[in-house]
């Protein structure tokens, strides 16, 4: 499976001609290294070694852009999706944003990836055929209780329905038209922070992933969605964390041979952003720990040891398009020793900064 | 008065105020029973899968402390310093046991104000805790004596000294006390001379923070930090040997008054152990509900040594509870603690204090200290799950 991945995906960063915003502060990521060396042995007052993280069910009332959580208002949601054609042969890879930089519910589109992408003879590339989301955007809560959220990408509306069970992305020249269902309870997580100037802030998280099927600009498509809410004093990418983590970040879902479905989300850097859970379509929490060690390999597999005393193994089926000091990869996540087989999967990490050695935390 | 009962004679004034002070400590410990129905989940739990911003354990560890991240003007995620409590647990020659535990809180003008978190000091019997006639009231004048020819006092003061020292002030009703820390040491005097005592840091300090949301969909949360010294000196004309502890809490409202505390269903407790190798071990664990549960010892020689949501309490009878840490999803497998309870230095199945050790560990501990709270429902057979698949 590694080398068919590999095939599909692998590219030389080079050879991707996509304008991507450099939005890291190198200066600062090293003082805050520096800092981050010593805080690791002592840690002062607000600054932990963990984030606190476990399972939620994705109740539609809780994902109002109006709704707050310990003072952080919505920042933005990201709408991501990893789809494969029906031959498996393509990949395409999409993640847009709706951004409430007002507190007020007030939406922007815009692309998190600055285009959607898709797979290539040389490796993944912008997919000519999509627009970023640009413009007004809009949440409402639908009659029968499902979160409704409206974009546009300047050709065409996009319209994506869920709640704790099931989702629907839709544009309206029907180009997109993807339906799914829950993989499980989704996954939160709280990091507070504090910078060496003593300053300290949270970002809270949640993600919930859906298995999807559908139409992808007319071709079968089957994949993962996955909705992103972040809260904060300030954006996301004004956040002090963005600015300077240094570790890795991968969340994956895998579908096994006996039906079962597993979502998870394992963190492992710098300033606290440290732990791991896994929710299954049982409803149950797997796991939830913030014991978690990574080690990079030389061909960008990454192994993790969890706090149960499991071992994963990140498998990268190739690069994506970067983002400043930041490198994306797909691939798979898989238990090492695990008997059922994966049938389906979906795999993104990220590794962020200058990462040390081998060790990702 | 009344001629019939006359003068009260000592064994009745006594005995009136140990009922007081037993009451008083039950509603300052328990305040579980001020939170009202609504306020609270069905089954005294979070909903499984829980919803969004509720866990079932905070986020805990150890921490440096350095006085100026513990000042009064210091804040931490936009939570604010609203009590800070400065308890002392002591032994004097002969093994008997003395616990105080004063506060000094924010009020909502910024002002600062002292008082008795426990009504003045307690001390064992053989039938348990009773209160300690000698020990000096932080609460402010006449509120506390009743007589109005007592003034109030003062408000009670915090610098930051040129040593680069905390030093708080508090007047009581008899006299001034003056507590002074840092990373390192800590002094507590009275201007009467019944209070002298100095030690050094036994550990690196705890922290915890916990985010809740209450079952309107209200979220808050509340950071705390408990730093204990192994301290010496005189204490009422004895020579004692014990420890201080210092608690502190950044909120947006004083400690009483969070939903947490009010709602607040399990065991939480702390403790400090000195050895005959010279380390010292302290932390502190909470094993309830709505998120109250985690672990976070450290030692002076080798930094954090539990940390863990993983925790389960056994009462194994005997006034023994077997504590079992980590183990499912905690690297480095389970550690097996127990907590002897030493029944003269209690105060009925709400507050213990007594001896906690790690089982099997061949050092001796030569000082030791330990107390637990137990409050509401589920009080009698704490905190019952590990977490596992």
């Amino acid at each position: 499976m590694r080398r068919a991945l590999g095939r599909r995906l692998a590219i030389p960063l080079a050879l991707v001609s996509v304008a991507i915003p450099a939005a890291y502060a190198t200066t600062n990521a090293r003082q805050a290294q520096d800092a981050g060396s010593r805080a690791s042995s002592q840690l002062l007052i607000g600054s932990w070694h963990q984030i606190l993280i476990g399972i939620f069910q994705p109740e539609p009332a809780d994902q109002l852009v109006t709704t707050s959580y310990w003072g952080l208002h919505h920042t933005e949601t990201r709408l991501d999706f990893f789809l494969r054609s029906a031959s498996g042969h393509s990949y395409y890879l999409a993640s847009d944003a709706l951004v409430n930089a007002g507190k007020n519910g007030q939406l922007r589109a815009r692309p998190w990836l600055p285009k959607a992408m898709k797979s290539s003879a040389i490796g993944v590339v912008p997919d000519p055929r999509t627009r970023p989301w640009t413009g007004k955007a809009t949440q409402q809560m639908t009659p029968q209780g499902q979160v409704q959220y409206t974009a546009s990408d300047g050709r065409t509306r996009h319209i994506v329905t869920f709640d704790d069970k099931s989702v629907v992305w839709q544009t309206r020249n029907r180009t997109i038209s993807l339906r799914g269902v829950i993989v499980g309870p989704g996954i939160d997580w709280l990091l507070p922070t504090r910078a060496p100037d003593g300053s300290t802030d949270e970002l809270y998280y949640a993600a919930q992933e859906y298995s999807v099927t559908g139409r992808y600009y007319g071709r079968k498509v089957s994949g993962y969605l996955q909705i992103e809410n972040f809260y904060g004093t300030v954006g996301y990418r004004k956040t002090w964390w963005y600015k300077n983590r240094l570790g890795n970040w991968v969340y994956w879902a895998n579908q096994y041979s006996d039906g079962s479905e597993e979502y998870g989300q394992f963190l492992c850097g710098q300033y606290g952003a440290r732990g791991a859970a896994i929710a299954n379509n049982k409803g149950q929490e797997v796991l939830e720990t913030g014991d978690v060690s990574a080690s990079l390999g030389r061909s960008g597999n990454i192994t993790y040891t969890l706090g149960n005393g499991e071992r994963w193994k990140y498998i990268t089926a190739g690069r994506l398009p970067g983002h400043g000091m930041t490198r994306y990869g797909a691939g798979l996540v898989e238990r090492l020793g695990e008997q059922r087989k994966i049938v389906r999967h979906n795999a993104f990490s990220m590794i962020a900064g200058r990462v040390n050695g081998r060790r990702l935390c | 008065m009344n001629r019939r009962w006359g003068r009260p004679s000592r064994s009745i004034s006594l005995l009136v105020c140990c009922v007081i002070a037993i009451a008083l400590i039950a509603v300052q410990l328990a305040t579980a029973q001020s939170a009202s129905q609504s306020q609270t989940y069905p089954g005294g739990q979070y909903p499984s899968p829980p919803r969004m911003g509720q866990w079932n354990n905070v986020d805990i560890g150890m921490a440096q402390v350095r006085p100026e991240d513990m000042t009064f003007t210091k804040t931490y995620y936009g939570l604010n310093h609203e009590d800070i409590w400065f308890d002392s647990q002591l032994f004097n020659s002969s093994g008997k046991y003395y616990l105080t535990s004063n506060v000094v809180e924010k009020l909502p003008d910024g002002s600062l104000e002292s008082g008795d978190w426990l009504p003045g000091g307690l001390q064992s019997s053989p039938g348990g805790l009773v209160p300690d006639p000698r020990i000096t009231h932080w609460s402010l004048g006449n509120a506390v004596s009743g007589n109005e020819n007592v003034p109030p006092h003062p408000a009670p003061t915090v610098e930051l000294t040129a040593g680069h020292k905390l030093k708080y002030t508090v007047h009581t009703m008899l006299s001034t006390e003056v507590i002074a820390f840092d990373q390192r040491t800590l002094s507590w005097a009275s201007a009467d001379g019944k209070i002298g005592l100095h030690g050094t840091i036994v550990s690196p300090a705890t922290q915890w923070l916990l985010p809740w949301r209450e079952p309107n969909g209200a979220t808050d949360q509340l950071l705390y930090l408990v730093i204990q010294y192994h301290v010496s000196g005189m204490y009422y004309g004895e020579q004692v040997n014990g420890f201080v502890t210092l608690e502190q809490m950044w909120a947006h409202v004083q400690y009483s008054n969070t939903w947490a505390v009010m709602t607040r269903d399990g065991n939480l407790g702390w403790f400090a152990n000195e050895y005959n190798d010279g380390s010292g071990e302290s932390g502190f664990w909470l094993c309830g509900e709505y998120g109250e549960r985690g672990v976070a010892f450290a030692s002076s020689k080798n930094g954090q040594i539990v940390d863990t949501s993983e925790i389960n309490i056994t009462n194994e009878g005997n006034n023994r509870l077997l504590y079992e840490l980590g183990g499912g999803q905690t690297l480095g497998g389970m550690q097996k603690w127990e907590f002897d309870v030493d029944p003269t230095a209690s105060l009925t199945s709400l507050v213990g204090t007594g001896f906690f050790h790690r089982l099997g560990d061949p050092r001796k501990i030569v000082h030791h200290m330990a107390l637990y709270i137990d409050v509401g429902n589920n009080a009698s057979a704490p905190c019952r799950r590990l977490q596992s698949k």
